[in-house]
Order: structure tokens, then C-alpha cells, then sequence
């Protein structure tokens, strides 16, 4: 109790205006009696907890508020903090606390109110402020006063009356709360008035030169602006508003004002924020550390990162000087594959619009009949691309043996002997590689390894795609005198050869897998060795998906070839 | 590899005149007298240069074959340069110049540049069609004419340099369009 009086004390010689005076020696006193009738108004929040809640609220409010009061003493915070809850529990001594805070807080207010009134008498939003804040004054005065109903209602029993005049007090206090958080903040923060910032901002001579300029879309443009930079206008400039632009730069003035309270609403949160932050660290001695910790790694580990990424990036760079001296598609274009592939797509577009020609011209018998030889061939195609799975392992047949069939089957005169030769020069050079290896692991560089890959997946690649070309070109001058083998079966036969070369290639990737890591052993480059590993992987996959595609166009050749047949 | 511009060229002709022996030797620098009949098209590509600007030569050699003729018209589509190939040794394969013109003509770009070639020069004991024969041909077709021999490598760079500097001046003239019609500036890689 002594602290209460103290306050009391306090509160009566810092407040110079006698009204002041006695709202808030009185709010001490109703505070008082709410802390001493703590009992009725806990039950009453039994059964109206919304209202309670709203109290409470408010309170919180008040405690937040007092947060950031930098007069205010860790203890001092604390101790609302307790109150803020003791309003549902009854514990008188802490709510006693309360009243210590929420008086010295009407003390700022009334002090915060006095300055602003002999400084600026004439300010309109000063007013407006003024006006509230007497509002909530008297609802402050209220809320003691109603106080003190429910603590005679609570002997009397329960009635309408103390509910209203609950519910009065939890939406005043509510409301006083949140109009004292934005005040106090402004005065106890620190925040300079808003006169002040904008005089900081705009210099009085600059300020009027573009009054006198363009004075009207100015002012407004300058209250904006004010605005945005979190200042306001000052009382002196509303006083220029009243004088010479009347209700216009009136209305102006309280737009601005608005906009103004805006930002410095935000700009107060900031300070909230910032200074909750201080008040955890307080509390929390270790907390400064932790963040530190999570956000500054020590000076080592920056150094190792450092020297882990720059090593990283050395490997990636000689990997992509690899990759950049062999390119598989300008490998491929070397061993013409592209033009190979051109004219495989030129036969392929044209058969197409050959077939829709031919149809077109066809009578219903027929057109039943072409149709079903259409769709046979399709099956034949829709069954490659289906039965990927079913991958015979004929790795230890002889690769030019397995195409020899085929093309024999193709009953065409040719012979695929390029494909079977570039087919050879890898597989010497493979063997050559394991041999050179068993004797001098560093006998094979991995950068050489690599290049070869490459440049032989091209020209195994192109070569197929030669052989599906050469096929497609005989297929379509033979058909007329020889029809010994179905369209269908040469796409099957056709489809096998596809398998074989793209079964070799996943085969070589293997093979070329090995090669890698036997020189990798010897050279101990991981970090340079495991993409370019990936890479191999990854052309062979790419090559196979070529031959695949190639072997697609060749769908209409066969379907062309079947429509000749039925002439 | 990076190239300002790719010209296809095409070879034309009556079978065995020398069409892969002319590529051949402006690609590989080597004559080979026994060849393989072309099936088909084959093909060669080859850098040069003209006025400091890196071009690239894809040459589609076309099979002389009279049965292939059908699906070798289809490769004429996009061609900057022809080269019209007659053997000197063979009257025949002079008389079916004209037939070879039309087609090409009719298959491919209005704006090709074709340069007649009277190979085999370096038979000169047999031969059976005179300089001025395919010259005056030339004149009245609109080609540029010239007389190569595969086997002594004799004007074949010329033939295949002077059709690209050809092309190259029309594309200056802006007869060519570069982006629709024959030519592909980098159209693909680089």
C-alpha cells in the first residue's frame, strides 16, 4: 500500500491541472476497490468469460505498454504482467501493483496532454486527440465508479444492472488501454514530436519556396510525403491551413494527419519490436549468444567453407572444360549424324502426307483394309515403346552377327557395315583400355576416356540412324518389284535391330563406367571424376533415346510401304 | 565449330559422273576410283571462309540412280547451292542436263545458285563433250560454269568456294531471306 500512496503522491505533484488531479487520485481509489472486490468480479467472469476476456485485454494491453517504457523498472513489468492474470485469480496485492501502473500512466497522459495543449492550441488533430482522450478519461473515471456496482450487487445477488455495468467497464478500460498504448508510446519512446521531424526533413525555407510556387497540389503533395517519412505537420503549419486555404487545406491537413498517425503507428510497432527484443535478452542473458551463435559461424568455418566451396568449384570448372573440349552433339553433327537424321525426317513427313493422300483416294473396301494394315504396323511400333522391361542380355552375342541377322531378315540389299564397324572400333578400344589398365592403371587419362565415350556414342549414334535412313530409302524404291517380306515384319525386324544398338549402348556404359573408375583409382580426383561418371551415364541414356526416336520415323515409311503392297 | 552461316549444298547428276569423288576430295583431300554406288544420299561437310566470316558447307551427295531419283528430289528442299555434275567422257550425261535442271529447279528454291560441273578434265584424250558446249549451256541457263577433275583435285576447290561466295553475295544483295528460306544462321548447336 505504501506504493500506492507514493504514486498517489506522485501523480499529485507531477500534474499541474486540478482535473487531472482528481481523475486520476480518484482512478487510484476505484482501482483500489476493484483489486478489494477482485472475489465478485471473478465470478462474474465465471459466467461471463467473454467479458473478462475483453478486461483482460485491455490490461494486457496496458502491460505491453508499460513494456516499453524505458522509466519503468524490469520489476515494475513483471509485476503487471502477474496483475494482467490476478484479475481471474484474487490476489489482492498484485492488483494494488496494477494500480501503481495504470495511475502513473494517467500521470504521462495528463502531462503528455498539458504540453500539448500550450504548445498548439489550434491544431485540429491535436483536438481530435484531445477529445478522446478526455472521453477515455471519463471512462477511466467510469470504470471506478462502476466498479464499485458489482461489489454491492455481489451482496444483493445478481442482477441486469451489474452486468451492464461489467460489460461498461471491460469495454472502457479496453478502450482507454489501446488509445493509452499509442500515446505512451509516442511520449515515452522518444519519438520526436511530429512537428520536429518535419522540420528535420523539409527546411522551413525550402518548405515555403514551394508554397509559394504551386501552394495548393504542394501542400497536399507535402502532407503525403510528410507522411511517408513517418513526420506530420506541425500546429503552425495547420494554423497557415486555417488562415489562408480554409476548409480545402483543412480537409487536407486531416487526410495527412491521418495517413500521418499511420505511419507512425508502424514506426511505433518497429519500436515495440525492437525493444520486446532487449526486454527478452534481459530476461534471457544467454539468448544475445544463442543468436549470435545461429547467425555468425566462427571465422574457421567460414575459412573452410570458403576453401571447400572454391575447391568445388576449381573441379566443377575442369569438368566443364571436359565437357566443353568433347560435345556429343558436335561429335554427332561430325559424323553427320544430323544431316543423316534430316533426311530420315524429310522421308518421314513425306511418307506421312503420302498416306493421308493415298487414303483420301481409297474406297470403303479398301480403306477398311489399308486401315488394319495401318494399324498392324502401329501395334508393331506401340509394342517397342511399351516392352522396354523385357531387355535380353545379349551382351556376349556378337554385336555385327545380332544386326547381320536383322538386316538379312530385312531382305533389302544391305548391309549395315558402318554401324558394325564403328561397333568394332569401340569394342578394340575397349579391350585395349582394360589391357593398357591391367598393366599401368594411369595408362588412360579420365579426360581421354571421356572423349572417347563421347565421340563414339556419336558415331554409333549416327550410324543407326544411317541404317534406319538407308532402310527407309530402300524400303521405298524396292517396294514395287519385291514384296517377299511384309511391312510388318520389317518393322519388327526393324524394331530388333534397335534393340541390339541400344542394348550395346547401355552395355557401354557400363564398360566405360569401369574404365572411369579404374583411372579414377590411380589419380585419386574424386570430386573431378564423379560427374563426369554421371555425364557417361547420361549420354548413353541420350544416345539410346536418339536411336529410339529415329526408329520412330520410320513408322510411315513402313505404313507407305504396306499401302504400296495392296496395289 | 561456331559458324556464321550453313549453306547445303546438293549434287546432282547422272550416276557415276563423280559426285562422291568431287566430295570426297573437297572434304578428305584424297581420290578413291573404286566407290560404292550412293544409296540413297551421303554426306560431307567442310569450314570455309569468305570475307573473314566462318561458313559451314553441308553437302548432301545425292545417288545417280534413276530409281532413286524420286526420293532424292525430297533432299532438294532447302539447298543454297547445286552442283550440276556431267562427266566430259560421256555425251549422255551432258543431254540429261536439261532434265536434271528442271528438276531442281522445280524442287527447290528459285534462288539457288548452280554451278555446272564438267568433270573427269584430266581425261582429256576422251573426252566427248567440249568446254565450250558447257560453257554456252551455262550462259544460257544462268550457271556459273566450270571444268573439275576429282583425281587431280583440278578446280574442285574453286567449284565448291565459287558457288558459296555466290550464295554469300546474294545474301548480301538480300535476295536470300536467311530465316525462311535456304540458310540457317547457327540454326542449331553454338
Amino acid at each position: 500500500m505504501d506504493n500506492v500512496n507514493s504514486s498517489v503522491n506522485d501523480l499529485e505533484d507531477a500534474s499541474s491541472d486540478g482535473e487531472e488531479d482528481f481523475e486520476s487520485a480518484d482512478e487510484g481509489e476505484g482501482k483500489e476497490k476493484v483489486g478489494s472486490t477482485n472475489d465478485s468480479v471473478v465470478r462474474n467472469s465465471d459466467e461471463t468469460g467473454n467479458v473478462n476476456m475483453t478486461g483482460n485485454l485491455s490490461e494486457g494491453m496496458e502491460s505491453i505498454h508499460f513494456k516499453t517504457d524505458s522509466d519503468k523498472s524490469a520489476r515494475g513489468e513483471t509485476n503487471n504482467l502477474v496483475i494482467t492474470e490476478n484479475i481471474l485469480e484474487p490476489s489482492p496485492g498484485p492488483a494494488v501493483d496494477s494500480n501503481i501502473g495504470t495511475s502513473c500512466d494517467k500521470d504521462n497522459i495528463s502531462k503528455a496532454h498539458d504540453t500539448d495543449e500550450t504548445d498548439t492550441p489550434s491544431d485540429s488533430p491535436n483536438v481530435v486527440e484531445n477529445e478522446e482522450r478526455n472521453t477515455h478519461n471519463t471512462s477511466a473515471h467510469e470504470s471506478g465508479e462502476s466498479s464499485n456496482v458489482p461489489a454491492e450487487s455481489a451482496s444483493s445477488g445478481w442482477g441486469w444492472g451489474s452486468w451492464g455495468a461489467v460489460l461498461n467497464q471491460a469495454t472502457s478500460t479496453m478502450t482507454s488501454g489501446l488509445s493509452q498504448v499509442i500515446e505512451k508510446v509516442e511520449t515515452t519512446l522518444g519519438i520526436p514530436e511530429p512537428g520536429e521531424l518535419q522540420d528535420e526533413a523539409f527546411p522551413k525555407d525550402e518548405k515555403n519556396e514551394v508554397i509559394t510556387m504551386e501552394p495548393k497540389p504542394a501542400e497536399i503533395d507535402r502532407g503525403v510525403e510528410g507522411s511517408k517519412n513517418s513526420t506530420g505537420t506541425d500546429g503552425s503549419n495547420a494554423e497557415s491551413f486555417f488562415s489562408s486555404w480554409g476548409l480545402t487545406s483543412l480537409s487536407s491537413a486531416v487526410t495527412s494527419r491521418g495517413l500521418e498517425l499511420v505511419s507512425e503507428g508502424i514506426g511505433a510497432l518497429e519500436t515495440i519490436g525492437k525493444k520486446t527484443m532487449d526486454v527478452i535478452s534481459e530476461g534471457d542473458p544467454g539468448f544475445r549468444v544463442k543468436r549470435e551463435m545461429f547467425k555468425k559461424p566462427s571465422l574457421s568455418q567460414i575459412l573452410r567453407e570458403a576453401k571447400e566451396e572454391s575447391a568445388k568449384e576449381a573441379a566443377e570448372k575442369k569438368t566443364q572444360e571436359v565437357l566443353e573440349k568433347v560435345n556429343f552433339n558436335d561429335e554427332f553433327d561430325r559424323y553427320q549424324g544430323l544431316a543423316h537424321l534430316e533426311a530420315l525426317e524429310i522421308l518421314s513427313r513425306e511418307c506421312e502426307a503420302r498416306i493421308e493422300s493415298v487414303l483420301i483416294d481409297l474406297f470403303e473396301d479398301d480403306l477398311e483394309k489399308a486401315k488394319s494394315k495401318l494399324r498392324a504396323i502401329e501395334d508393331v511400333f506401340g509394342k517397342a515403346s511399351t516392352d522396354e522391361e523385357d531387355r535380353e542380355e545379349s551382351i556376349n552375342t556378337e554385336f555385327a552377327v545380332e544386326i547381320g541377322k536383322c538386316a538379312m531378315a530385312l531382305n533389302l540389299a544391305f548391309v549395315p557395315n558402318k554401324l558394325n564397324q564403328a561397333e568394332e572400333l569401340i569394342s578394340k578400344w575397349l579391350e585395349e583400355c582394360a589391357k593398357d589398365q591391367k598393366t599401368s592403371v594411369s595408362s588412360r587419362s579420365p579426360d581421354d576416356i571421356y572423349s572417347h565415350v563421347i565421340t563414339s556414342l556419336a558415331d554409333i549414334t549416327a550410324k543407326s540412324i544411317e541404317v534406319f535412313r538407308k532402310v527407309s530409302e530402300m524400303i521405298l524404291m524396292v517396294d514395287d518389284q519385291d514384296n517377299t517380306v511384309t511391312a510388318e515384319d520389317r518393322a519388327s525386324h526393324l524394331y530388333s535391330i534397335t534393340k541390339v544398338v541400344t542394348n550395346r549402348i547401355s552395355s557401354l556404359s557400363t564398360s566405360y563406367a569401369q574404365c572411369l573408375n579404374t583411372a579414377v583409382n590411380e589419380t585419386e580426383d574424386n570430386d573431378n571424376i564423379t560427374p563426369l561418371i554421371t555425364e557417361v551415364y547420361l549420354e548413353c541414356s541420350n544416345s539410346s533415346s536418339h536411336v529410339q526416336d529415329a526408329f520412330k520415323l520410320l513408322l510411315p515409311v513402313l505404313q507407305v510401304s504396306a499401302l504400296n503392297s495392296m496395289k | 565449330m561456331s559458324y556464321a552461316y550453313l549453306f547445303k549444298y546438293i549434287i546432282i547428276g547422272d550416276t557415276g559422273v563423280g559426285k562422291s569423288c568431287l566430295l570426297l576430295q573437297f572434304t578428305d583431300k584424297r581420290f578413291q576410283p573404286v566407290h560404292d554406288l550412293t544409296i540413297g544420299v551421303e554426306f560431307g561437310a567442310r569450314m570455309i571462309t569468305i570475307d573473314s566470316k566462318q561458313i559451314k558447307l553441308q553437302i548432301w551427295d545425292t545417288a545417280g540412280q534413276e530409281s532413286f531419283r524420286s526420293i532424292t528430289r525430297s533432299y532438294y528442299r532447302g539447298a543454297a547451292g547445286a552442283l550440276l555434275v556431267y562427266d566430259i567422257t560421256r555425251r549422255d550425261t551432258f543431254n540429261h542436263l536439261t532434265t536434271w535442271l528442271e528438276d531442281a529447279r522445280q524442287h527447290s528454291s528459285s534462288n539457288m545458285v548452280i554451278m555446272l560441273i564438267g568433270n573427269k578434265s584430266d581425261l582429256e584424250a576422251r573426252r566427248e563433250v567440249k568446254r565450250e558446249e558447257g560453257e554456252s549451256f551455262a550462259r544460257e541457263h544462268g550457271l556459273i560454269f566450270m571444268e573439275t577433275s576429282a583425281k587431280t583435285a583440278a578446280n574442285v576447290e574453286e567449284a565448291f568456294i565459287d558457288t558459296a561466295k555466290e550464295i554469300y553475295k546474294k545474301i548480301q544483295e538480300g535476295v536470300f531471306d536467311i530465316n525462311n528460306e535456304v540458310l540457317f544462321e547457327n540454326w542449331f548447336l553454338c
